[in-house]
């Protein structure tokens, strides 16, 4: 017998990031003590061959690996904006790390892994693949939320996150066993296959199935009522891992979310259709008002999170059709404002103290123009003004709900952005508005930081006035998905 | 009893387990019993996969158990790194006492 033949090149990009994670960890290891290895070159190097690599295999067309793994147009699309998510996140780092007092090579190690781990969620064509890339995500996020160990939150984000991922883990991998039970097999196609002709036992179990897949990522993307634990992990973490995880890991759930119901569960779209729609309503609706409330940015950005991933459900609703483009296109959107805002905050950090509260931004437009320009420009986003990527990519969020026939979740997601422009923009007129408190308490932006924070605001304004091509393109990985 | 009925009974019992499992992560408040219960969450899916690969007569699933007794191996390693270091900090190990910000 000869071993089947496997063509690893699909998975490539995935491996330079997991070997440049390994070298940074040896790097680590033959460092002086006390001191950090030069983790950030190694890691850009790494994201930036990765990048080079997804360019390759898209010109080459994808491939995939032993029915497991598979790099087609919809990967190719997450991993472009998985990477650029990374790329981001590691140079927003080595300043932060400095000044909150956590700079140490396995957190570069630890953030690349995770980014292996998000790329096999976008690219798995296979339930087990699906659960072992949801785990190599979240067991390396586990550690990074609780990376600043002097810090009691940062620890206590860790545990939160930790117990409440492995709890979730179990419901979706229960989903994964009923849905093996009613159709005797762990791939995607196969299992969608199975269930178009269902007897009474299969479809009880497919239906249980699904619902159980829903909740697993339900938690997963932080929608209500699974959300619970967002805000404390969001507002414990090391601020630039709470940028990773607010872009990156709804990007990668989603993604797998899509995957999953677009490929092996559209026969059961009747069923899950109405429970997806209802969770968008009670995500945007307490994840607006949970915003209201806070006086922390970081956790008001954390529930802000929460309520976009009800606006990205209102268009899974609509998910075999024109609702996956959508979410494809706003996901963008969504990574570069958050990777901004979040950057934004750990921008400010300064030996230990992080400016968290509005007043800590009062003024921050004359001392630091450029930074609350910027910031100034995720939060418009974030409301959906025009000509900000959030305009166009709610647009067509909402405009794919309303095509599927569910116009109700159109209105309450446009009502509740109304509601969201209180919270989002008194932030700017804190900023604009008032005189700063005491003195520049403000740390100067760093390059590295100032570079990547320019990107996200670039990306914002440039999706805003020119959605185009990015559009074609999600239009292009959505039809893959078919 | 015949085969049907076992893969039935292995079924019902995974189930049982898994409910115990999903209760005691609400109702316990120590966070090594809580983790402990997770852990009885997956295994009662361990047990499922198992029942419907004797039913469904393939290999796959048994398969699949190994890979999630690793992938809970690797997050017992990481979780319980987390325990202890909230544990030397805190001195406490009850979900209740860890508030700095509320759940």
């Amino acid at each position: 017998m000869t071993p089947p033949v496997v063509d690893v090149l699909p998975a490539i990009p995935a491996l330079i990031l997991a070997v440049t994670g390994l070298a940074v960890l040896l790097a680590q290891a033959f460092t002086p003590r006390g001191q950090a290895a030069p983790g950030a070159p190694f890691s850009l190097a790494g994201l930036l061959a990765a990048l080079v690599a997804v360019y390759l295999l898209a010109a080459r067309g994808g491939g995939d690996l032993g029915g497991t793994y598979v790099v087609d147009a919809f990967s190719l699309y997450f991993h472009a904006l998985i990477i650029g998510v990374g790329l981001v996140v590691v140079l927003l780092s080595p300043s932060y790390l400095r000044a909150t007092g956590i700079d140490r090579g396995e957190y570069y190690t630890l953030v690349l892994f995770s980014l292996v781990g998000m790329l096999g969620l976008v690219s798995c064509r296979e339930l087990v693949s699906l659960f072992v890339s949801l785990e190599v995500m979240s067991v390396a996020l586990y550690a990074l939320a609780g990376l600043h160990r002097a810090r009691p939150e940062s620890q206590e984000a860790a545990l939160k996150y930790f117990i409440t991922g492995a709890f979730s883990s179990g419901f979706l991998l229960y989903g994964i066993a009923l849905l093996y039970g009613a159709s005797g097999s762990t791939s995607l196609v196969a299992v969608g296959a199975a269930l178009r002709t269902p007897g009474p036992a299969t479809a009880a179990l497919a239906t249980m199935g699904t619902g159980l897949l829903l909740v697993g990522f339900g938690f997963k993307v932080a929608s209500v009522p699974f959300h619970m634990w967002a805000p404390d992990v969001y507002e414990g973490a090391p601020t630039t891992i709470t940028a990773l995880m607010s872009a990156g890991v709804k990007a990668a759930a989603f993604g797998a979310l899509l995957r999953v119901f677009g490929q092996a569960l559209p026969a059961l779209a009747a069923s899950w259709q109405p429970a997806v729609a209802a969770l968008a309503v009670v995500t945007m609706v307490v994840g607006n008002l949970g915003a209201l409330a806070q006086s922390n940015l970081k956790r008001m950005l954390a529930y802000s999170s929460v309520a976009h991933a009800g606006y990205l459900l209102a268009a899974v609703v609509a998910a075999p059709g024109i609702g996956v483009e959508a979410v494809l296109f706003y996901l963008v959107a969504y990574a570069a404002v958050n990777l901004g805002g979040f950057g934004a905050l750990a921008a400010l950090a300064r030996q230990g103290r992080e400016p968290l509260s509005l007043d800590d931004v009062a003024g921050l437009a004359s001392r630091r123009p450029a930074l609350a320009a910027a910031l100034a420009v995720y939060l418009i986003s974030l409301t959906g003004v025009p000509v900000s990527a959030g305009f166009v990519g709610k647009f067509f969020l909402f405009r794919a709900a309303v095509n599927a026939g569910w116009t109700s979740l159109a209105v309450i997601g446009v009502l509740m952005s109304v509601v969201s422009a209180y919270y989002y923009l008194r932030v700017v007129v804190a900023m604009y508005m008032r005189e700063p408190l005491g003195e520049d308490a403000w740390a100067p932006v760093p390059p590295s930081a100032g570079l990547a924070l320019g990107l996200s605001a670039a990306v914002v304004l440039a999706l805003g006035v020119h959605p185009e091509p990015v559009l074609t393109w999600a239009r292009l990985a959505a039809r893959s998905l078919l | 009893m015949s085969p049907d009925r076992i893969v039935q009974s292995a079924l019902l019992l995974s189930l049982a387990l898994f409910v115990v499992g999903v209760v005691g992560v609400f109702l316990r408040r120590n966070v090594i019993t809580v983790f402990m219960c997770v852990e009885l969450m997956l295994n009662a899916v361990n047990l499922s996969f198992v029942a419907f690969s004797r039913a469904l007569g393939t290999l796959d699933a048994q398969v699949l158990v190994f890979f999630v007794l690793t992938v809970a191996a690797a997050e017992a390693a990481v979780g319980l790194a987390i325990i202890i270091a909230i544990h030397r900090h805190r001195d406490t190990l009850d979900l209740d006492a860890f508030n700095l910000m509320k759940w």
